[in-house]
């Protein structure tokens, strides 16, 4: 009866917590919803966005980072390569020195000029965030 | 479409669960079916899926064809060894009163309001949390786009934790293959399914031997339980995990108290897919196998022994696997280093820190309510009656803290770091088999304290 009574006492708590998480998924757009852990790490949406854009499904790519980002979140520099990595399949990412090399680098405050690679196409998405396609 | 594609996945998983059902003697009428179609849903499930995992590890591809083909195999293998193997009677063992219906009805109604809630979390629910979106999920999505297990960019093992056994991914690749889109946002409504159809399997299995007013109250606790709330849905291995923890710790309650070949074997089932479920469902379940079999010391030494060689022979392919396609070990911790005194010594600062520490993850009301103190209030009175049964209860809690006592102690990792970002998780398994165990530990308890109390009476009159 104790424990019953405990978790009779939480309900309000815990359905009200429930609650507060499912009105901020109603408010948001399915777009924004599948970016959600996005949000919470302060990478800015639209560097993802954009890149699922560029980056044909069967491409590969590499992640790059650095502080070049002006205002960029520590956990977003963080967390922008796994995130990435799931975000961006059935792209696959590689390391930017794989062998072969990546066809895409996105630059989350990273320095594209300091991998080697020739680029015929840069895409600045905001301060820092670039997205370019590699010639090896 | 999506949403039909997983229900008829859900309804192929209750098919099979039936029959695998019919095969330990646990269906045999229609009354039966009805009450166990949670845990049919869930027997399902978990042979659907470990299969399916030996399928993937053997090459193929696992798609929806591939599946169904298997299922269909799993089905026909239930419904052969049924033929042979007799129906497990279950003795209705309490009498129904006006109380007792008022109370069970209480909890049924707050049990059902949680899962409303969570239902209604889940609906729009996409991955949020860290190691959901960094390893689980897209190691799913892999099998789909790269068509089974390999290795290289893009694939099952290029994400976090490349040696976790591969069940909760094979599972929601299941999903995807059978609602035909790599959608993530499917899979916190089927997370939900089979978190509702765990409560509906306790409730089944425990419904002969436990009164309403002990069951349903239980059982909604152990859906309120804050870290349980917090997982149903979040797409973490751990949610497959506990599901399977739960109904093995009840399947071997169960036979711990009846001796029933059957429940052995649903403990079989479940318990091989704790084992490929995580890492420490593997070590979970031959600490488990251990405990049982020191328990039930009596029983036969075959019995014994299938304890501990079914989750071992489910592991083995994907050990084997591993060892083939050259998997990287878990850098996180090494059992073999408990070999090495100097290495413990030179750590003992981390030990006597985790057990400062560790202890409010499995204590505090803010994640697990009263569930511990409540356990240990009842242990001592299921003790007299069943030492068995509570010894089992507690040697698993014990062997669960110990152990990650141990993984703290051992691992390389930063310590507040480490226990800080997987304290929560590593001490769920122990506290839901506990919550899930509740329902028969009280009935136990409770029915000491009946006998007594009856005993007093027909002294009193006598």
């Amino acid at each position: 009866m104790a424990a019953f009574a405990a978790a009779l006492w939480h309900a309000p708590t815990a359905f009200r917590q429930l609650d507060t998480k499912t009105a901020s998924y109603s408010r948001a757009t399915p777009l924004e919803r599948s970016l959600s852990a996005a949000y919470g790490e302060r990478i800015d949406p639209r560097f993802l966005v954009r890149a699922r854009e560029l980056i044909p499904a069967t491409a590969t790519y590499a992640v790059i980072t650095g502080d070049a980002a002006t205002g960029a979140d520590p956990g977003a520099l963080n967390a922008i390569t796994p995130f990435a990595d799931y975000w961006l399949l059935p792209r696959r990412q590689v390391a930017f020195d794989a062998t072969p090399a990546p066809e895409w680098i996105l630059s989350y405050g990273g320095n594209l000029r300091s991998l080697g690679y020739n680029y015929p196409r840069v895409v600045r998405v905001a301060s820092g965030l670039e997205i370019a396609k590699v010639i090896p | 479409m999506k949403v039909i594609g997983v229900a008829g996945l859900d309804l192929m998983f209750t098919a099979v669960g039936f029959a695998v059902l019919y095969g330990l003697g646990l269906v045999r009428s229609r009354a039966s079916g009805v009450r166990l179609v949670g845990l049919a849903l869930l027997s399902g499930w978990a042979a659907v899926g470990i299969s399916t995992s030996f399928l993937l590890m053997a090459g193929a591809a696992g798609t929806a064809t591939e599946v169904a083909l298997l299922a269909a195999a799993v089905a026909a293998g239930g419904l052969v060894v049924g033929r042979f193997a007799p129906a497990l009677r279950q003795p209705h063992t309490w009498r129904s009163s006006l109380s007792g219906a008022a109370i069970g009805a209480g909890g049924l109604l707050l049990l059902l309001a949680s899962l409303a809630e969570l239902f209604r979390n889940v609906r729009l629910a996409q991955p949020a949390k860290w190691d959901a979106w960094a390893f689980w999920v897209p190691k799913a999505e892999a099998i789909v786009y790269t068509g089974g297990f390999h290795t290289g960019p893009g694939t099952l093992e290029s994400f976090a934790n490349p040696d976790y056994p591969p069940l909760a991914p094979t599972l929601d690749a299941t999903a995807f293959r059978f609602a035909r889109s790599v959608d993530p946002g499917l899979l916190p409504l089927q997370h939900w399914i089979i978190a509702t159809a765990m409560f509906a399997a306790l409730a089944g299995l425990l419904w002969n031997r436990v009164h309403p007013a002990i069951l349903f109250p239980t059982l909604a606790v152990l859906s309120m339980l804050p870290i349980y709330q917090h997982d149903v849905g979040s797409l973490l291995g751990d949610e497959t995990l506990l599901t399977a923890f739960a109904l093995a710790g009840v399947a071997a309650g169960l036979w711990l108290l009846e001796s029933k070949a059957a429940y052995l074997g649903l403990y079989a089932l479940f318990g091989s897919a704790m084992a490929l479920a995580k890492n420490e469902g593997f070590t979970y379940v031959i600490a488990i196998a251990v405990l049982l079999g020191l328990v039930g010391l009596r029983r036969s030494p075959r019995v014994q022994l299938m304890l501990l060689a079914v989750p071992v022979a489910a592991m083995l392919p994907w050990k084997l696997w591993s060892d083939l396609n050259h998997v990287p070990p878990n850098p996180y911790y090494r059992f073999s280093n408990l070999l090495h005194p100097d290495y413990l010594a030179d750590r003992s600062g981390r030990l006597w820190h985790t057990l400062a520490e560790l202890p409010q993850y499995y204590g505090s009301f803010d994640r697990w309510l009263l569930t511990l103190p409540v356990a240990a209030l009842l242990l001592p009175f299921v003790a007299r009656r069943r030492p068995g049964l509570a010894l089992f209860a507690i040697g698993t809690v014990a062997v669960g803290f110990i152990g990650n006592v141990i993984v703290y102690w051992v691992s390389p990792s930063p310590l507040d770091w480490y226990i800080s970002t997987s304290g929560d998780r590593t001490s769920t398994g122990p506290l839901i088999f506990i919550a899930a165990l509740m329902p028969l530990l009280a009935a136990e308890a409770l029915a000491q304290t009946d006998e007594k109390t009856a005993i007093a009476a027909r002294l009193a009159t006598s």
